[in-house]
């Protein structure tokens, strides 16, 4: 494996993001487990894909934890059948051109998605949609939640989440990745060996706004 | 990077020979790789340590009892024992948790970081939007957003923003070298 070879096929990318097929990554790491140079960009790339998403996280962090403490709390005092906490606040000003408008924020329970899907508005321009679902997330270190069709066809997904708590997890998706339909929105738990398993299941009504 | 002058073949001799500076020399010379191999399975930093353990452990007395079947091939044995041993202390550790939940007086460790992690996290987030904020314009901050947070794939990006793959290339080891360049200067007191 040549290193011409590893910049033209993004490899090193594409390995601290884990989307590697198992040869493919069998391959490169028996290549820079004796190359320095290799071992220094994955590091430092491993490094700047996480303070990327911390710089993110952090930004509207403070407005998703008050979210989410103000949803638990609600929680207690709800009534049973589907609801939704609608909770907006105004994030920092943000570099991302698309993130200078406020999140909004769910709250998804698996009790009280049992009965019937979540009626979920999507905002008329594009912003954040953060979920905050509640699960045991002390299983495992990182989490993959993708957003599923009725015909099984994924239409977002992302890997590597790390738990904000023991009992729940932050997905922010943009609002412009979604439309209007009945989508399911799984959980899974990462293994070591690339494998997920489903620890969590979301069934979500997504409505245009008016 | 050379083993040190050996070659996978001549390092497995030496070590079966009995040589203790080649075992010493085994470790320092895949010390690094493995470490990023088994931490790219996301064990948090006290299990990695176990498994780094493990994984030269295990190597050692693999290779002193003649089982390397391909020395000129080292590189390929010691990462597949590393691959190995995380994939099963993330079994072992599901287990144990499962065997033993609901049991009031067992300790887990938290998944919740620590204060100085939280600390690294806010430093490493401060870096990255100086970096952002550091590039020439919205579109490239939008290429950085799609692939980093949005985990879109590098193809897709090129196609739907109409850049070609060396630009794409050239962006993100740009941004990437820049972060370096700013950490690496933090860490010797110098302001860039």
């Amino acid at each position: 494996m040549d290193h011409l070879r590893i910049e033209e096929r993004n490899l090193i990318d594409r390995y601290v993001r884990g989307s590697m097929p198992v040869a493919e990554r069998a391959e490169f790491e028996e290549h820079f487990v004796e190359c320095a140079a290799c071992q220094e960009q994955i590091e430092f790339a491993r490094s700047f894909r996480q303070a990327v998403r911390e710089s993110v996280a952090e930004r509207a962090g403070s407005g998703w934890r008050w979210a989410a403490l103000a949803a638990a709390a609600c929680l207690a005092v709800a009534l049973a059948a589907s609801t939704v906490f609608l909770l907006q606040r105004q994030s920092a000003r943000s570099e991302l051109a698309n993130l200078r408008r406020p999140p909004v924020v769910f709250g998804l329970s698996l009790s009280r998605n049992a009965a019937e899907p979540q009626t979920i508005m999507l905002p008329s321009e594009p912003r954040w949609m953060v979920f905050v679902a509640e699960i045991d997330a002390a299983r495992y270190s990182r989490y993959r939640a993708a957003v599923v069709n009725d015909t099984g066809e994924e239409l977002w997904s992302q890997d590597s989440i790390q738990p904000n708590s023991p009992d729940s997890i932050s997905v922010a998706i943009p609002s412009s990745r979604l439309r209007p339909g009945t989508y399911a929105l799984t959980v899974s738990g990462a293994q070591a060996d690339g494998a997920s398993i489903v620890v969590a299941h979301f069934s979500l009504r997504l409505v245009a706004s008016k | 990077m050379e083993i040190a002058g050996s070659s996978g073949a001549g390092l497995v001799a030496r070590i079966r020979a009995g040589e203790l500076a080649a075992e010493d020399e085994f470790v320092r010379c895949y010390s690094r790789g493995v470490s990023i191999i088994i931490g790219q399975s996301g064990a948090d930093p006290a299990a990695a340590a176990d498994v780094y353990q493990e994984t030269f452990r295990l190597a050692l007395v693999k290779i002193r009892a003649g089982e390397v079947r391909d020395p000129e091939r080292l590189a390929g044995f010691i990462c597949g024992i590393a691959r190995n041993l995380a994939i099963e202390h993330f079994r072992s550790a599901a287990r144990f948790k499962g065997r033993h939940e609901g049991e009031p007086d067992r300790q887990f460790p938290s998944p919740e970081p620590s204060q100085l992690d939280r600390l690294l996290r806010a430093e490493r987030a401060r870096l990255a939007r100086r970096v952002l904020a550091e590039l020439p314009s919205d579109r490239d901050r939008k290429i950085l957003y799609r692939f980093y947070i949005e985990d879109d794939e590098k193809e897709d990006i090129c196609a739907d923003l109409g850049i070609g793959a060396l630009h794409f290339n050239h962006l993100i080891s740009r941004a990437r070298q820049r972060y370096r360049k700013i950490f690496e200067s933090m860490g010797e007191g110098r302001k860039t």
